[in-house]
């Protein structure tokens, strides 16, 4: 259920910015997803494919969706690395004061747009 | 921005880079400022459905007197919680989200009337009963409460990581059932802090009040420490 209210959100950015850019016509959106909010990305797809429709510029839009990974920046080191496994540590020096720097977002990125000429 | 020309239309890349939460996120920043002003402490307690959240209000909620509390409470369904609450004293009313596996911030700017009161101290909100969904989801809160109880295993942190990370206090509830289980306390904790370095940790029992006096203190220092900030 959670994906549904997301999938709302992402049309409705998507729709915006494309009305902004003068688009008639979107073609793809991609959707950078963090790995920590734990999206099911099927679910998420199904409703976006399901309720693009509402959207006339939006109606043949294909969504790609990437999942983003975890970084954590450490605090001890200083190095930030990609997180592995579901402990949070650091993978340069293994200390586990870190911080969370990506993976924990998730966000419309870019599109590719028809616009009419003028 | 690339274009390319085309029969009668253009290609063009649009960069957008916005947080699919903006409109929640705008709202619970309007929360906060807005709690903040009158120093009123939020919290939001979240875990799996049945871990003990409405048992530990039920507890809690009398003993705080003479601090002001009010309570809004997701559910996906019912009232009954809601209920059960007020027989405490206190405004409690329930959101009923219709399906909706979370709160969302306007749910809680639209029930804040509810239960408001003149100089009111501390919110509690209890979400609805899961670990992934609410925790994306800011209410204006200042910290995330999140509760695991001893019949749920000790690999819930491993789990579902996102929550006990971002959440300030771990409680361990139904500890009275701990002779009972096959529960491995230790584990938990260790999971724990895997996935929180330094969380703090509490132990409590809603059924037989162990641990109540700990959690209490805790809710008073955070309340004393956001009305210091207000003053
Ligand atoms: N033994 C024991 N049972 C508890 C305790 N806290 C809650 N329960 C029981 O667990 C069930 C779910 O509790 P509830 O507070 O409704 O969970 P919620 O869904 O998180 O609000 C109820 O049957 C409670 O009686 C506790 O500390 N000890
Ligand atoms: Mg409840
Ligand atoms: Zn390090």
């Amino acid at each position: 259920m959670h994906e549904m209210s997301l999938a709302e959100e992402i049309l409705r950015i998507a729709d915006e910015a494309a009305a902004g850019a003068g688009a008639r016509e979107v073609q793809r959106v991609r959707v950078g997803v963090g790995w920590l909010l734990q999206v099911e990305a099927e679910s998420l797809a199904f409703y976006l494919g399901a309720m693009r429709q509402d959207y006339p510029r939006l109606a043949a839009a294909a969504f790609t969706l990437e999942e983003e990974a975890v970084r954590v920046r450490c605090r001890v080191c200083g190095q930030e690395t990609v997180q592995e496994g579901w402990g949070f540590s650091c993978g340069a020096c293994g200390a586990r004061d870190v911080a969370v720097v990506a993976g924990d977002r998730l966000e419309v990125q870019d599109m590719e747009v028809l616009t009419d000429d003028v | 921005m690339c274009e390319t020309k085309g029969e009668g239309h253009h290609h063009q890349h649009v960069a957008v880079h916005r947080n699919v939460m903006e409109a929640n996120d705008a709202i619970a920043t309007g929360l906060r400022r807005g709690f903040s002003a009158r120093g009123v402490l939020v919290l939001n307690l979240i875990s799996a459905p049945g871990s003990g959240k409405t048992a530990l209000l039920e507890r809690t909620l009398a003993q705080l007197q003479p601090l002001r509390v009010s309570v809004l409470v997701g559910d996906v369904e019912t009232e009954r919680d809601a209920e059960r609450l007020r027989r405490s004293g206190v405004p409690a009313a329930q959101i009923v989200t219709a399906g909706t596996c979370h709160l969302e911030a306007g749910m809680v700017e639209s029930h804040l009337p509810d239960v408001d009161q003149p100089k009111l101290d501390l919110l509690f909100v209890e979400n609805v009963g899961n670990l992934v969904c609410p925790t994306a989801y800011d209410l204006g809160e200042d910290a995330k409460v999140v509760l695991v109880s001893t019949t749920e295993g000790e690999d819930k942190p491993l789990k579902y990581p996102a929550i006990f990370h971002r959440a300030e206090l771990a409680l361990v509830t139904k500890a009275d059932l701990v002779p009972h289980l096959d529960f491995d306390r230790e584990q938990l904790l260790e999971n724990i802090q895997a996935v929180h370095p330094g969380m703090a940790v509490l132990e409590v029992s809603a059924k037989t009040g162990q641990g109540i006096d700990l959690w209490l203190d805790w809710i008073r220092a955070k309340v004393g420490e956001k009305q210091s900030l207000h003053a």
